[in-house]
């Protein structure tokens, strides 16, 4: 819901100025980026679908382009490798006779083929003519299982010639050889999940009850490619969305955190730029930077209408210069995808981002903000160009728009520390000449009695009944238990001042998340807060704990009465009450370095409100020990109870009102 | 004349306590004030210890506040988390235990309060003994071989030079060496009070454990525990040499468990900037003055 505000603005956008808006008729799909609140918004087609291509092929599995420029293609029903020229038609066939079903392919710059055999389980190396070079199946080395299986259906070569193989089932991950057929390692594996259930079997169970239950076991990558830097990526489906797709070093340890991803990823691309491709079951295709962020997920899938640049069921993907080429199994065909203006120009400005050449993809990313005003991305060029450029006020606006915390903080980091050094010296000589004075002063004013008159006006004003409320809140700070016993006797404390101090906190937790620094906030900008919902919640909560609490205590013993819980609870809320707004406003002036300082700050501030909200209960309902803890748990389970039987009659309600509504329908229509 | 008179009046009357002051005086003189003092001093200057110390205002603390990465980004959260669950934890622990062993004849009390102590006089050996060998980071290390063995973890974790968990072994290491002056000082303490004072109580209708602490041994034994918080707070904020220890490098794997104390020794002896190390000592002599203040508002009786 929280989307369709820029949604309806994207598409007004769109009818007006979008230049790309005249393709828009071709694609059979809508195309989607990350925008604020990392949440996809429709943004301009990327690419639209240009052309299908049928090729006399039976389900081939993989597409590849090779150093030298030309296409080939795994045929697996065929058992072949076909090679197409520039106009997509067969130029050259390699391999058969030699090859079952090939399911993946890999060529090296000296046009060495190399196969994985998915019909006889084998690694095939064709020679650059075609002609037999090497054929080896299972490793024979103890290292790589005794009762493994090799299902080798996907692979990759690195630059030393060293075999990144997908076998299938595979829960050690990349089966690494070199040419010869010597088994090497395994490579980025998956990790299996483990629950606590399963930590309770092991502890519990013998060996032989636990033989009985399914292994637990990662899941196998699905597909793997390689960049020019050798780099690993592998894709799994089956995992969850944000590790769908990995990336490994040398070491073998992801380096892509949390990535926006299928649970279905068939194929991954990495062109020589960085730019990561995917393509899922679903026949959606996902583009990402180098390090793994969405650019643009598009795509639809094919059910039965034929239509130009759906897919039914894609295998592979492969990028040649601006165009996407995927291979389809079920139409045995090659769909191919041109990159649109708008998606050039995303490229350029992400390849020179990606090589660390901020300033000069500046202007492509403000042009591409032209067309799009919501595409993140480019928001984080532009602010980390700004950045370089020592333009700290702009980078700071930029760094907020495109949500990128870290840079944030650093540039407020950099801005701040500007002022501090000219000013600090001063600020700290200052300080220490006020306190002097402040010393001299109440010495001297201790002697003469200066502020006496000022002091008894303090004191009539003190007789005010709210004044006195207000100051008998700072009691709290050094004698709690005491302070509560005065509001149960009657002797200080009011309901009127109570209800102004649960305004007050209602009030400071909506504040307190307008004027929270960007760094610290939970929300992207203020726009997002739910203010309805917020104001709601916090009401309800002070509600319910009210009347829970007293309707438990009236039937365990407590001997407070509703006024004094009420009162009670509104005076333990004081630290929240002070601290929350001061902590807020803090929170501007401190970056990531500091963070701690706000946590800190704001753990302790709920931990006093939770401890006065103990002593509270003690002390009102005087209660030992165990009854308050006693009490406290049933307060809220019955506040959960509370809204338990909210839900429920509100649902009920709805359902008779839907009724009546239906009736009165009924009647109109047939009366 | 009539100076002389009175000063020798004066002498006679307060001389002799004077006299036994001024050993300690002296004492306490030349080596806490001067120290302290000379601190202070150098830490408005650059100091390298080879050439004379030169002034420059209050360079040091600002380049502490605004520069110094390491010490507002590990440092000080460090010290702060350390202290804020070490301190009243450890506190907490000795007061418990202290309580407990009150409850156990006089000599198998006396045995497991030299048990108790122990750890804080060998902390050195023990360290080696008892936890190097339970954090080895290899896998026959106890920790890292019982999580294999249940499949909770695969492969070996670096307990002690990995950043996520030293400050956690740290902190849990402290809390076993707490029970320290501060706990054999809350031992004699509620050793002291009247046991008729409970017998009182009882009759007034106290009913458990609970409110007898806290309504009798507590606040009979405020003084001891003004010693003890006050020793605890100080143990705390001086604590520094576990980090290095466990981990056995100073600076501690990427500052994970570096506190106050290793910063200060990082920049006063090992980069010999004795100017700036005065800075963050001073800046640690008030944090913990600060905190004593605290404690003594807290448990100081009100007269």
């Amino acid at each position: 819901m929280k989307r369709t505000l820029p949604l309806l603005l994207l598409v007004t956008l769109l009818l007006t100025a979008a230049p790309a808006g005249q393709t828009r008729a071709l694609a059979p799909y809508t195309t989607w980026t990350l925008g604020p609140g990392k949440a996809l918004y429709l943004t301009q087609d990327a690419y639209i679908p240009l052309d299908e291509i049928d090729l006399p092929l039976a389900a081939p599995e993989e597409v590849f382009l090779a150093p030298d420029g030309f296409l080939y293609i795994a045929d697996t029903g065929n058992g072949r490798i076909v090679k197409l020229d520039k106009n997509f038609q067969i130029a050259a066939e390699f391999g058969q006779g030699l090859l079952q079903a090939p399911t993946g392919l890999f060529i090296d710059e000296d046009g060495v083929f190399y196969i994985a055999d998915a019909g006889k389980n084998t690694i095939v190396i064709l020679n650059k003519d075609g002609s037999l070079r090497k054929e080896f199946g299972r490793p024979s080395e103890p290292l790589f299982g005794r009762r493994r299986e090799f299902l080798p259906r996907k692979l990759i070569v690195d630059a030393r010639k060293n075999l990144y193989i997908v076998s299938e089932g595979s829960v050690d991950g990349l089966v690494m050889m070199n040419t010869n057929g010597n088994f090497i390692g395994y490579f980025g594996a998956n990790r299996a999940q483990m629950s606590l259930k399963m930590i309770l079997q092991r502890m519990f169970l013998t060996e032989e009850q636990l033989a009985q239950f399914v292994k637990t076991e990662a899941a196998s990558p699905s597909n793997v490619a390689i960049d020019r830097q050798s780099l690993i990526y592998t894709v799994t489906a089956g995992t969850s969305r944000d590790r769908s797709i990995r990336k490994f070093n040398i070491a073998g340890s992801n380096l892509l955190g949390s990535v926006f991803g299928s649970t279905t990823f068939r194929d991954i691309h990495v062109s020589e730029n960085g730019l990561i491709a995917a393509v899922d079951a679903n026949g959606r295709i996902y583009e990402y930077d180098w390090n793994g962020t969405l650019l643009f997920v598009f795509g639809a899938q094919d059910k039965g209408e034929q239509r130009l640049g759906t897919l039914a069921n894609p295998v592979s993907i492969e990028r040649v210069g601006d165009n996407l080429y995927v291979l389809d199994k079920d139409k045995n065909a090659l769909l191919t995808y041109r990159a649109t203006d708008f998606a050039k120009k995303v490229h350029d400005g992400v390849r020179l981002y990606m090589d660390g050449f901020y300033l000069e993809a500046k202007p492509y990313f403000e042009e591409v903000l032209t067309y799009n005003g919501l595409f993140i991305m480019a928001y984080q060029g532009i602010a980390d160009a700004y950045y370089k450029q020592n333009d700290y006020l702009h980078a700071l606006q930029a760094y907020r728009i495109a949500e990128d915390r870290s840079g944030y903080s650093e540039t407020l980091w950099e801005l701040r520390n500007a002022v501090l050094q000219q000013y600090l010296g001063s600020a700290l000589l200052a300080l220490f000449g006020l306190w002097i004075a402040s010393a001299v002063f109440t010495r001297l004013e201790k002697r003469f009695g200066w502020l006496e008159p000022l002091r008894q006006k303090a004191r009539q004003i003190q007789n005010i009944r709210l004044v006195d409320d207000f100051l008998f809140m700072f009691r709290f700070i050094k004698q709690p238990a005491d302070s509560f016993y005065y509001i149960k006797k009657d002797l200080r404390g009011s309901l009127t001042f109570a209800f102004l101090l649960y305004l007050w906190v209602v009030v400071a937790r909506i504040l307190s998340l307008y004027l929270t620094g960007f760094i610290f906030s939970p929300y992207p900008s203020p726009a997002w807060i739910p203010v309805e919902t917020e104001v709601a919640y916090a009401i309800l909560a002070l509600l319910l704990w009210n009347a829970a609490n007293y309707l438990v205590a009236t039937i365990s013993d407590g001997e407070g009465r509703l006024r004094d819980v009420v009162i009670g609870s509104a005076y333990s809320l004081f630290p929240y009450a002070l601290f929350a707004l001061p902590i807020a406003l803090l929170s501007n002036l401190l970056t990531l370095n500091e963070i701690f300082l706000y946590t800190f700050s704001t753990q302790l501030m709920w931990f006093w409100t939770g401890l006065m909200l103990f002593i509270m209960v003690k002390e009102i309902h005087n209660y030992s020990l165990s009854e308050t803890i006693r009490n406290i748990l049933t307060t809220l389970f019955t506040m959960a109870m509370f809204l338990l039987t909210g839900y429920i009659l509100y649902v009920l309600f709805n359902q008779l009102y839907e009724f009546i509504l239906a009736i009165i329908q009924e009647i109109g229509l047939r009366g | 004349m009539l100076d002389k008179a009175s000063f020798q009046k004066w002498i006679r009357r307060e001389g002799s306590a004077y006299a036994f002051l001024s050993t300690y005086a002296l004492l306490f003189f030349i080596f806490i004030v001067v120290p302290v003092l000379a601190a202070f001093l150098l830490s408005f200057t650059f100091f390298d210890t080879i050439q004379f110390p030169r002034f420059i205002g209050l360079r040091n603390y600002i380049t502490l506040i605004t520069q110094d990465d390491t010490f507002m980004k590990y440092v000080l959260p460090n010290t702060i988390q350390f202290a804020v669950i070490v301190g009243p934890g450890g506190y907490a622990l000795a007061f418990l235990l202290a309580w407990v062993l009150a409850q156990l004849p006089k000599i198998p009390r006396t045995l497991f309060a030299l048990i108790l102590y122990s750890p804080s006089m060998t902390s050195g050996v023990a360290m080696a003994v008892v936890w190097k060998t339970l954090f080895s980071g290899d896998q026959i290390g106890y920790l890292n071989s019982f999580l294999m063995n249940l499949g909770i973890v695969q492969e070996p974790i670096q307990w002690l030079q990995s950043p996520d968990y030293l400050m956690t072994i740290m902190i849990l290491v402290t809390l076993w060496s707490s029970m320290g002056i501060g706990f054999l000082a809350m031992l004699a303490g509620i050793l002291e009070i009247n046991p008729e004072l409970y017998e009182a109580a009882a009759l007034d209708g106290v009913s458990s454990r609970w409110q007898e602490i806290f309504y009798i041994t507590i606040p009979s034994m405020k003084p001891q525990m003004l010693f003890g918080a006050v020793m605890a707070i100080v143990g705390t904020f001086q604590a520094g040499a576990i980090g290095v220890t466990l981990s056995g490098s100073n600076p501690t794997p990427q500052y994970a468990g570096q506190l106050i104390v290793n910063h200060i020794e990082d920049y006063g002896f090992l980069r010999y900037e004795m100017g700036y190390a005065a800075a963050v000592s001073v800046v640690l002599l008030l944090m913990v003055l600060f905190f004593t203040r605290l404690s003594n508002r807290l448990f100081a009786s009100e007269e």
